[in-house]
């Protein structure tokens, strides 16, 4: 059970999130600035696992920003935020698996188009030799026309996943080549950066926060060597990055995978003074969810199994 | 042939920087009426040490450079990358404190620190490792993390990269003066890191992602030309107290110079710099084409102030990819 402390961080997480919403729907990265689709999926998220309102109140209170992801779609299915600009494949992923948790109603009426736009786009295979990286495998970019790397992959694939139902054809042949990705990419000793494991012959060393995404899409793959050697580096690691997103991705994916995430929340809310002190509602509203752990489990980042 | 086919060393081989660097930029590159070059261009080079009084030391390469930053909004762009505790990747946040206080005390009107890190998304985590945390408190300074800023298109003042426009952060462009403050390190790839490759981090992840692959695959060399042309900073203030030698600009080693490099000509600066490390920059093709329409590189046009050059010259350890563009006698 969270402690008097992280239940005080919690409040006071939730009370600014509510205040920081922009009024025509939506969070911005940082107070004052535009919306986008990251803060505001990771701000719904978080207030509705933190929510002790009725459902009534919650849907009146989330309709006006679901509307602004609503908003954001295009012809292509996919969402951006910023008009004009290149769509983010991982705001689109995580996008996805916000509406199925929180919306699967109002989600209806734009996630078959979503995903269809999300299968769609393939990171280029490059052709260029290299001994320890497999470069012809295509998974997810950041954004169209652009190589594969670990994040974007990470939500596309545990989209897929959690809406396997309505998925449309070739998702599971997508899905199948992005954990081969995902694995070409592990470092040699667990874990994933960005998404190179090495670069000019050196190894590279993982980093928490790609690592928790990655291993939140992978958790029906448990028991593969590599998922399991990422498991092991997270929790050696575990306390090593101190930031809201670092220990609050952190904690979700122990929690998923059923292990102790006690000790991470417990340093996630020292540390979220300091969070929201910098203001960065993406990481204010990760470390939320994690601090309400507990009431909501982690639902949104899990798959049937 | 399809996006998809293309290797990456094709979308290099297509692009034409190393022509441009042997011969003269044709105009499908800039336009020239867009750039002024100064007659002579001067770099002041100051001794420093992190337990010196920094604000004195980048106030007084102020004065040497006659810059006037009354009622201005500066941004100060450190280089931020990774946190290791014995390695020199990052811009001392003592330099940025410096200079800050220095800026404030002569009258700007805002100072405002920025970066988006290329390796790392989580900010929270850079500023905390490094300590930049300490210096945004103690100066009550804003941080804008360009890496999540609103963004505006801004169409390039030229085309190396054959990139038409860029997404920026508004708050980088809505400053008055932009300072490029890097910290002095070898480059695996390009040679050098300093006040010009120092730009990347103005490219917005959350546009782009991580890392800024965008500008790897346009050309590393073209980017930082493109970049430094559009945003064109109007200042450069260098850490070179403690640089990075070997495999920079992550994996070298500390190396002290004891030296702030400032001037407002980027080109001549970081020309300044390669020279003192042991590099000779018209060897490198992207300061030898900034060399031809951005700023002067030639020594004949560079007007040391402050220290002379030869003070502070240091021959750095250059790994062999790159030991190509050492001088020819290197310090």
């Amino acid at each position: 059970m969270a402690g008097a402390l992280e239940q005080r961080r919690a409040e006071a997480l939730t009370a600014r999130l509510t205040q920081l919403a922009n009024p025509s729907g939506g969070w911005p990265y940082y107070a004052g600035k535009k919306s986008r689709l990251e803060p505001t999926c990771w701000a719904l998220l978080a207030l509705h696992g933190a929510w002790t309102d009725s459902a009534a109140e919650w849907s009146r209170f989330a309709s006006i920003h679901l509307d602004f992801v609503h908003r954001c779609q295009r012809r292509d299915g996919l969402l951006s935020d910023t008009p004009e600009a290149p769509t983010n494949l991982a705001a689109d992923g995580l996008a996805a698996c916000t509406l199925a948790e929180l919306s699967p109603a109002s989600g209806a009426a734009i996630l078959p188009a979503l995903l269809d736009g999300i299968v769609a786009v393939k990171g280029l295979r490059v052709n260029e030799p290299d001994t320890r990286q497999d470069n012809t495998l295509q998974a997810w970019p950041w954004y169209p026309d652009t190589f594969s790397w670990v994040e974007p992959t990470a939500w596309c694939v545990l989209a897929l996943k959690k809406l396997r139902s309505i998925a449309p054809p070739g998702s599971a042949a997508r899905i199948t080549e992005a954990e081969r990705m995902l694995e070409n990419r592990c470092c040699e000793t667990g874990g994933w950066n960005y998404g190179n494991a090495s670069a000019l012959g050196q190894d590279l060393r993982p980093h928490v926060p790609p690592t928790a995404t990655a291993l939140l899409a992978l958790h029906d793959r448990r028991e593969a060597s590599w998922v399991a050697k990422s498991i092991a580096f997270l929790e050696g690691a575990r306390l090593k990055e101190k930031s809201g997103a670092a220990l609050g991705l952190t904690a979700l994916c122990l929690r998923v995978y059923g292990r102790d995430s006690a000790i991470v929340e417990a340093q996630l809310a020292d540390v979220s003074v300091q969070t929201e002190e910098l203001g960065n509602i993406h990481s204010m509203a990760v470390a939320l969810s994690a601090l309400t752990g507990d009431r909501h489990q982690a639902r949104a980042f899990r798959v049937a199994q | 042939m399809s996006p998809s086919d293309l290797s990456r060393r094709d979308f290099l081989k297509a692009l034409p920087l190393a022509a441009a660097a042997a011969t003269a930029c044709g105009p499908s590159e800039f336009r020239a009426a867009d750039f002024s070059r100064l007659a002579m261009s001067p770099v002041a080079l100051l001794p420093a040490s992190y337990e010196a009084d920094l604000a004195d030391v980048v106030g007084r390469g102020l004065d040497i450079l006659g810059v006037d930053v009354r009622g201005k909004r500066v941004f100060l762009k450190p280089n931020l990358v990774e946190y290791e505790t014995d390695k020199a990747i990052n811009t001392h946040p003592l330099v940025v404190a410096g200079a800050a206080s220095a800026f404030l005390s002569r009258g700007a009107q805002q100072v405002i620190v920025g970066e988006g890190p290329g390796h790392r998304r989580d900010m929270e985590y850079l500023l905390a490792g490094t300590g930049m945390i300490d210096v945004l408190r103690d100066l009550r300074l804003t941080f804008a993390d360009l890496n999540h800023d609103d963004v505006r298109e801004v169409a390039l003042k030229s085309h190396f990269t054959r990139l038409q426009t860029l997404w920026l952060p508004a708050t980088l462009l809505d400053a008055d003066i932009v300072v490029s403050m890097p910290k002095l390190k070898t480059h695996h790839w390009a040679g050098m890191t300093a006040s010009m490759k120092n730009l990347f981090g103005t490219v917005p992840g959350a546009v782009y992602g991580w890392p800024k692959n965008l500008l790897h695959v346009h050309g590393i060399e073209q980017s930082i030309v493109d970049l430094t042309a559009t945003i064109h900073p109007a200042l450069s203030i260098v850490d070179g107290i403690v640089g990075m030698e070997g495999d920079g600009p992550i994996m070298g080693r500390p190396r002290p110079v004891g030296v702030i490099a400032m001037g407002t000509d980027l080109p001549a600066v970081d020309a300044t710099c390669a020279r003192l490390i042991g590099l000779d920059p018209t060897k490198m093709p992207y300061l030898s084409v900034a060399g031809q329409f951005i700023g002067n590189i030639d020594t004949t046009r560079i007007e040391q102030r402050g220290e002379r050059l030869e003070r502070f010259q240091t021959s750095f350890d250059i790994i062999e990819p790159i030991r190509r563009l050492q001088l020819p006698n290197p310090p």
